[in-house]
């Protein structure tokens, strides 16, 4: 199952019509951010990660704990504050990556780069981006690339931080 | 000699006349987004009249020269007309002499200067150095730099529930070692103006020099260096009408003159032997290496331009639309937060906000506002722990210039309807936690 919540969890909008136009702030973005999914900590977190862009005041946190194989992300969460953009797309991160094995799971964050930024090449076909294309606009505003990867970086990062955990663990 | 016809056409005792200043700035007619561009993040940099680009490019174009280092003719002219600036600049903020204005790259090189050279002679461990909550990171982080090299201490003086310089928790602060005092004259962010004559009476009682950050001042009002009895005064060009990469440190001869130099090079030196030299006198010894010529030169025609609207008036027409973009906002957008005194003898033109505590955030808005061809600034503005205590990451800032309308003030207020209908349902949702 790689689809993003399915129909239920976005709005395809016939009202607020202002906003589908708005090609950055698509009704999929403000539904993300006015309902954020997976906010807050993940209780027994294997690796917590910041991603925060101090100029615009922007500071995620990505939680995550893998499952007893370390083999996938059984929960992932975020917190903390940012801009639209980016609350909406560590929503949409949590909804994409939770319940995936670790290595799709970096396919994701490569597809999300690709996509942000307009490399195609990047984009893993098997993939389906479902509210992620709402994303589609930030190709157009390169200003705020960093504020929508902010939370997969963050991803990114903690992924590693708690493989490398569980391996001492095991280790150990 | 750039002919300032537009500026010579306003009336001496009338306000001043806004359409007519505006035809002077190329850059007001362009687009942005299919709209009209509403620029509106002057504190960050302001638009250049013609008056200033024509100097730029006649300097170029007639007598580009390097300055003070030849006898022939266009070098003479190309120093006259830099040394002019150091005259006009010196005249404009009332200076006691034009020896003492050095030019630099811009207000934080300025600071630098005065942190590194006078500073770097003066402070003891223990000492301290006096600044303010308000703080731009250009008057904060070298002093940082300093305390920390110098096993100094920083101490800020707070600001008052109505965004005020705290005159009494200032005094507060003062003591035997207290060394430095150095204040923004304007906030970037709040639009606080700095009681910087009271100041420095106070802090030369307790023995201290108070170093003032002129940035925001100098372009919007009038500044007279004697009747504020400060000791260092650092501006930047790019601010008020001039271009890039000139800025100017003012200091007391005296200070100047016993302070060693910051750079060291050429230019600033009187006479080179192989292993020692002599430095130039002030304000050589402060210029090293060859100059912004050119740009200083262009700020040359700013300065002229701005002393022909009269700073007073200049001051006045911000006035105004401060008081109107206070009253449009709180009226129309009730759920705003503005930031900053309400009393607007006690504040410039820069209007920081955020949208119901920051359920929209200041990029967002910000983003919203240039679709509509609206230029504002969304960030911390350099002023990181400010907004700290300001209980915010950061904040949507416009600030106003000479050129700015009271219909572009209606404009940022229609851009934020936009803002909010994009946003409603988040605005309607009941406040949880704040920014």
């Amino acid at each position: 199952m790689t689809a993003l919540g399915g129909p239920s969890t976005s709005t395809t909008s016939t009202m607020n019509s202002m906003s589908t136009q708005n090609p950055l702030y698509h009704d999929i973005i403000l539904e993300h951010y006015e309902y954020p999914r997976n906010k807050g900590m993940c209780s027994g977190a294997d690796a917590t990660s910041r991603g925060a862009n101090a100029m615009c005041g922007d500071d995620l946190r990505v939680s995550l704990r893998l499952d007893d194989d370390a083999a996938a992300l059984e929960e992932v969460c975020w917190d903390g504050h940012a801009c639209a953009i980016g609350e909406a797309s560590a929503s949409m991160m949590t909804e994409a990556v939770t319940g995936r094995p670790k290595e799709e799971a970096r396919r994701w964050v490569r597809t999300v780069r690709g996509f942000v930024t307009g490399r195609e090449d990047e984009v893993a076909p098997d993939l389906e981006l479902g509210d992620l294309e709402a994303l589609e606009g930030i190709r157009q505003y390169p200003v705020r690339i960093k504020c929508a990867l902010l939370a997969w970086e963050a991803l990114d990062e903690a992924l590693g931080l708690a493989e490398r955990k569980r391996a001492a663990e095991k280790s150990g | 000699m750039a002919v300032i016809d537009a500026v010579s056409a306003q009336r001496p005792d009338a306000p001043l006349d806004i359409a007519s200043i505006r035809r002077d700035f190329p850059i007001l007619a362009e687009e942005v987004n299919g709209h009209p561009l509403v620029y509106l993040d002057n504190a960050a940099t302001s638009q250049k009249p013609r008056q200033v680009i024509q100097a730029l490019v006649d300097y170029y174009e007639h007598y580009n020269s390097n300055v003070h280092r030849s006898a022939h003719a266009l070098a003479v002219r190309a120093s006259e007309r830099y040394e002019r600036t150091r005259t006009l600049l010196a005249s404009f903020i009332n200076a006691p002499s034009p020896d003492e204005i050095v030019f630099t790259a811009n207000t934080t090189e300025a600071m630098n200067v005065v942190v590194n050279s006078w500073g770097g002679t003066h402070l003891q461990p223990g000492d301290e150095i006096v600044l303010t909550q308000m703080e731009h990171h250009s008057n904060l982080v070298p002093w940082q730099v300093l305390a920390e090299a110098k096993g100094a201490h920083l101490r800020f003086v707070p600001l008052s529930p109505t965004y005020k310089f705290d005159v009494a928790a200032f005094t507060q602060l003062l003591n035997p070692r207290v060394k430095v005092v150095s204040v923004p004259h304007v906030s970037n962010v709040l639009g606080t103006i700095t009681p910087v004559a009271e100041v420095a009476r106070l802090a030369h009682q307790a023995g201290a020099i108070v170093v003032v950050d002129g940035a925001q001042s100098t372009p919007h009002m009038p500044v007279d260096l004697q009747a504020l009895g400060c000791d260092f005064f650092a501006l930047s060009s790019h601010k008020m009408l001039g271009p890039t990469g000139v800025g100017a440190l003012w200091g007391r001869r005296e200070l100047l003159e016993e302070m060693p130099p910051f750079l060291t090079g050429s230019s600033m030196i009187d006479e080179v032997q192989w292993t020692r030299s002599t430095w130039a006198p002030v304000p050589k010894k402060f210029e090293p290496g060859t100059p912004n010529i050119a740009d200083v030169v262009a700020l040359g025609a700013a300065i002229e331009y701005l002393d022909a609207l009269g700073m007073e008036r200049v001051r006045a027409h911000e006035v105004a639309l401060t008081g109107y973009a206070l009253k449009t906002l709180r009226e129309r957008h009730p759920e705003l937060d503005l930031y900053g005194p309400s009393d607007l003898t006690a504040r410039g033109g820069v209007v920081s906000f955020n949208l119901k505590g920051g359920a929209v955030h200041p990029h967002d808005v910000a983003q919203l506002l240039d679709e509509q061809g609206i230029a504002v600034r969304a960030g911390h503005h350099c002023a990181r722990p400010l907004h700290g205590v300001l209980h915010t990451a950061a904040s949507v800032r416009a600030s106003f210039y000479v050129y700015n309308t009271l219909e572009e003030v209606d404009a940022l207020a229609q851009g934020l309807e936009v803002v909010k209908r994009v946003f409603r349902r988040v605005l309607e949702r009941p406040q949880e936690g704040g920014a």
